[in-house]
């Protein structure tokens, strides 16, 4: 992340300062209030999913879910436990539902319980953060509303060839963080 | 469909803690106490990233190598009017769906370049965003969860537009 962003930020101030110097402040300015209106936007979401989230834990339908998707994350997320399995479950089953905005501090609550303090992505959480940067979402509801509203004729013919293109993606991450790992260890 | 799924959802969670005789409004006050702090932690990443994202777009620089892979692109059948989206992808959400009701406004929604846009931000995510947020105060060092995730959403790309192609 630090190479990355070391990247972007220069690279592009480097080439403002050639193209178009005077607006560069103000486009990072721009950048900053973005994720002042986002968090703006974040936090109420948080504050409704956190909300349900709460009611969940105690009325059984987080055990419910973790007990479904259990087969999936004791495979792919051993040694972590119980309560950590319930929070990957959830997220992954908002993530499937198209919730977004549950998964997200589902997942954030996940990937603490997985560090448990440490600074250094484990194996695990590695994986996780995969998973979800590949986008597991099965109704790409928002895409099919917008081609509507552009006049499509079908606009849910793109249904089946996002999920197959999505379902191949997060297989190719999982292969990929398996792969590496082990590399990383001979 | 998905317009119903989230108010079933929660209203059926509320029905569920009802009938088990939950204090669902304690439990709800006891998750919802996470969210400033969660949003605190989140913040600075956050800023960080949008911050860098927009100096990338802004600079033009995002166009230029847009312009600059669209060869290669050709080449792995992705068509060459989506580049600038394909490079923005992981890196803004809306700023990606900008992009992709530009194609449908230059191409028409039904257009082979449309819908290869459609799928390709649909099956993917903002990488750098969920990467940011998720290690959000924890995670300092990824080793490769990001580009092992930007590798695998390139794929999904070629993916994508090869599908289209045969459905």
């Amino acid at each position: 992340m630090n190479v990355v962003f070391f990247l972007l930020f220069f690279t592009s101030l480097a080439y403002m300062l050639f193209v178009n110097p005077a607006g560069a402040v103000s486009a990072a300015l721009a950048g900053a209030e973005n994720a002042v209106t986002l968090s703006i936007k974040m936090l109420s979401v948080y504050a409704l999913w956190l909300g349900v989230l709460g009611v969940m834990r105690k009325n059984g339908v987080a055990a419910f879910l973790s007990k479904a998707f259990r087969p999936l994350t004791k495979r792919l997320f051993k040694g972590e436990t119980e309560e950590t399995h319930s929070l990957i479950s959830q997220n992954l089953a908002a993530n499937f539902l198209g919730i977004g905005s549950a998964a997200t501090p589902l997942g954030i609550e996940a990937v603490k319980a997985m560090q448990g303090g440490e600074g250094v992505a484990k194996d695990n959480t590695v994986l996780f953060v995969v998973v979800n940067a590949c986008g597991v979402q099965l109704l790409p509801a928002t895409i099919i509303a917008l081609r509507a509203q552009a006049g499509s004729a079908s606009p849910a013919d793109i249904l089946l060839p996002t999920v197959l293109s999505t379902l191949v993606t997060a297989v190719i991450g999982v292969v990929l963080c398996f792969l590496t790992r082990k590399r990383a260890k001979a | 469909m998905s317009a119903v799924i989230l108010p079933a959802f929660i209203a059926l969670n509320f029905l569920i803690g009802a009938i088990r005789r939950v204090p669902v409004f304690d439990a709800f006050i006891e998750g919802a106490k996470g969210a400033i702090r969660l949003m605190a932690d989140i913040f600075p990443y956050l800023a960080a990233v949008l911050i860098a994202v927009s100096l990338f777009r802004e600079s033009g620089l995002s166009a230029y190598l847009a312009k600059v892979a669209s060869p290669l692109f050709g080449f792995l059948g992705i068509p060459p009017e989506l580049t600038e989206l394909i490079v923005v992808r992981p890196m803004s959400g809306s700023g990606s769906i900008g992009l992709l009701t530009e194609v449908y406004r230059l191409y028409g929604a039904d257009s082979f370049p449309a819908r290869a846009a459609s799928v390709i931000v649909g099956s993917s995510e903002t990488v750098f965003y969920v990467a940011a947020l998720y290690g959000g105060g924890v995670v300092k060092k990824y080793r490769g969860a990001v580009a092992i995730a930007l590798v695998a959403t390139f794929a999904g790309t070629v993916i994508s537009c090869l599908l289209c192609r045969l459905m």
